[in-house]
């Protein structure tokens, strides 16, 4: 492919479309299929995506592949570049419905008032603009606890944000911390951040190793049974709040070189996962649980060679299905 | 769109005409300084940079720049226009700098004065605070990762200085010889020979030496270190070129062709008597080698 281009000077070799086209499938499948053009709500042929990816690349394209070095590093580059492409074409599409839900939940309380003809909203009463760090309205909406995942009706539909109380919610506080009008994109990008690191209460994952220091939560007379299920629960809110590759960081949060070769990556992509975990983790309420016994829960969910018939891998199974529990990119 | 539509659109998308013609004219390179656009390569990977500054140790800090590879719409990354005609489209990521090895310099994309105080804007770009869950510090980070894998490319082992081993381990004469004979398990003769300076230290050797007194990788002068001068003028870009063709059809590392040159090179000195100097005997072995 890089000689063709570099004597052709053109992309119209079939060596280079043929390695287009396969960059673009294997950045595809890192995508949930679901996400890739939900605009109608029916699936399209992964090859029409690919089109529009190439239409909207084809002025970047010529320059980018001229300059690769081989056919791996000219693989690589699409496929990253088609991967965030996806990721946030998959994002705008979704962000369409997230941000009429948002309003209508914002429309249906007389707590929320709009600036008149504006995308504005704020909590009733208040007169000032918002122009403050987008980390203080992230942090809020982290401090919500007990946020329950959203569902879809069926098959075909896109699982909600959330419950609409805990939207609610959210948003009041958000609101309340900015103490200004917020625009509905930033409302938008905030609850959405907070819904996919969803459950309640805080914990510190840092905390797991050290037992004893929770062990004053545990009631000690707790059945045997309820607190087996409080395990299984924990256990499953800390995987729900965390995608594919933040599952696996999980276990080698403390071992850097362990961590790199689990994902597969370098320092820095290894360190930026294992900060997100961290920073998802926070909204997970640990509280009554055993934490060694919901590591070890972790552990079975995720080992591979399990048997997968234990209650968490069973109940993990639908989310592992729902793009609803997915962080994302 | 149909395949054959796609194909179509593909056949009239071409290189633009200054990347074209910067690839063209490469038969001079400039040296490597601020401002400047260049692909930077070792081995397979490859990358483009704008330089910004040059450091104290010979190498020069660089910025990532890529072309259809964008942080997401809803991320706080920053990232900044390079005002060049070369490409049609690039952008400097003010989060992704490293110091880079003249040995990576690979093509000088565009060395104009239009990218005057391009540097300095990436310099002061203001990087928000990140939020561990932005969607773009993932991105980030697969680019920091792909220049920290250019710039820790190995360079030539060189000697450090013309110091016996002696003046450069601690203790008295007496527990240097029986730590360097234990950690080598030679002799009493070829442990003063090579505290004395009089024999070089094997690869093996200064690793093991390195080891036992605690010093840093790297630290003590090797037999196969090669002089800092040759060593210097092999990373010079001007030699890339051929270097890498050398390399690629050969199949093998540029590692390999730079030390295949410097044995050359010190061959050829020892031969030769005056009226050479240094960079011609260089591009004489390289040529050679072709």
């Amino acid at each position: 492919m890089v000689q063709e281009v570099a004597s052709s000077g053109d992309l119209g070799g079939d060596a280079t479309y043929a390695l287009l086209d396969a960059s673009f499938r294997a950045a595809a499948r890192q995508v949930p299929a679901g996400l890739l053009d939900p605009v109608d709500s029916r699936p399209r042929p992964v090859a029409d995506v690919f089109h529009s990816f190439l239409l909207d690349k084809l002025d970047v394209l010529p320059d980018e592949l001229r300059l690769c070095v081989s056919d791996t590093q000219a693989a690589a580059l699409v496929e990253r570049s088609a991967k965030y492409w996806l990721i946030d074409r998959a994002r705008a599409t979704d962000r369409g419905s997230h941000r009429h839900a948002l309003e209508k939940v914002l429309r249906g309380s007389d707590e929320f008032e709009q600036r008149p003809a504006l995308p504005l909203w704020a909590l009733t009463g208040t007169v000032e603009d918002w122009a403050g760090n987008p980390a203080t309205l992230h942090q809020a909406a982290r401090g919500v606890t007990g946020v329950r995942p959203g569902r879809a009706g069926n098959d075909t539909q896109r699982p909600a944000l959330a419950p609409r109380a805990d939207l609610r919610r959210i948003l009041h506080a958000v609101l309340a911390a900015a103490a200004g009008f917020v625009h509905i994109d930033a409302l938008t990008t905030v609850v959405r951040d907070r819904v996919r690191a969803w459950t309640a209460g805080t914990y510190n994952i840092e905390a797991m190793s050290e037992p004893e220091q929770y062990a004053a939560l545990h009631a000690q007379d707790r059945h045997e049974d309820e607190q087996a299920e409080r395990d299984v629960e924990v256990a499953e809110a800390v995987l729900a709040a965390l995608d594919a590759h933040e599952r696996v960081a999980l276990l080698h949060l403390h071992d850097s070189a362990a961590l790199q070769a689990a994902l597969g990556v370098a320092k820095s992509q290894a360190s930026v996962v294992r900060a997100r975990v961290r920073t998802r983790l926070e909204c997970v309420d640990v509280t009554d649980a055993d934490p060694e016994r919901v590591l070890e829960l972790i552990r079975a969910a995720l080992d591979p060679e399990g048997d997968r018939t234990d209650p968490l891998s069973v109940r993990l199974r639908s989310l592992q299905d729902d793009p609803n529990g997915s962080g994302g990119a | 769109m149909s395949e054959y539509d796609a194909r179509q659109a593909l056949a009239s998308a071409t290189v633009s005409p200054g990347l074209h013609q910067a690839l063209a004219n490469r038969a001079s390179v400039p040296v490597v300084g601020p401002d400047q656009l260049w692909r930077i390569r070792i081995d397979d990977t490859a990358m483009l940079v704008l330089t910004l500054s040059a450091t104290d140790t010979g190498q020069m800090l660089v910025t990532a720049v890529t072309i259809s590879t964008a942080p997401p719409a809803d991320s706080d990354v920053v990232t900044l226009p390079v005002p060049t005609g070369v490409l049609r489209h690039a952008r400097a990521w003010p989060g992704v700098q490293r110091s880079v090895p003249l040995r990576a310099f690979d093509v000088a994309l565009d060395t104009g004065g239009h990218l005057s105080g391009t540097a300095a804007t990436v310099q002061r770009a203001v990087q928000v605070a990140p939020d561990p869950l932005d969607p773009g510090l993932l991105l980030q980070a697969e680019l920091t990762d792909d220049l920290d894998r250019i710039a820790a490319s190995p360079g030539l082992p060189f000697q450090q200085d013309t110091a016996a081993l002696k003046d450069r381990l601690p203790g008295t004469s007496a527990s240097q010889l029986a730590a360097v004979q234990a950690a080598l398990g030679i002799g009493q003769a070829q442990a003063m020979a090579l505290l004395r300076g009089t024999r070089s230290l094997s690869a093996e050797q200064a690793a093991a030496v390195e080891a036992a007194f605690g010093l840093d990788a790297g630290s003590l002068a090797m037999a196969e270190g090669y002089p800092s001068d040759v060593v210097a003028e092999l990373e010079q870009p001007r030699h890339k070129a051929v270097i890498v063709a050398l390399a690629s059809h050969r199949r093998c590392s540029e590692l390999d062709i730079r030390k295949e040159a410097a044995q050359r090179e010190r061959a050829l000195a020892a031969r030769s008597t005056a009226g050479t100097d240094l960079a011609a005997r260089i591009a004489y072995v390289l040529g050679q080698m072709q």
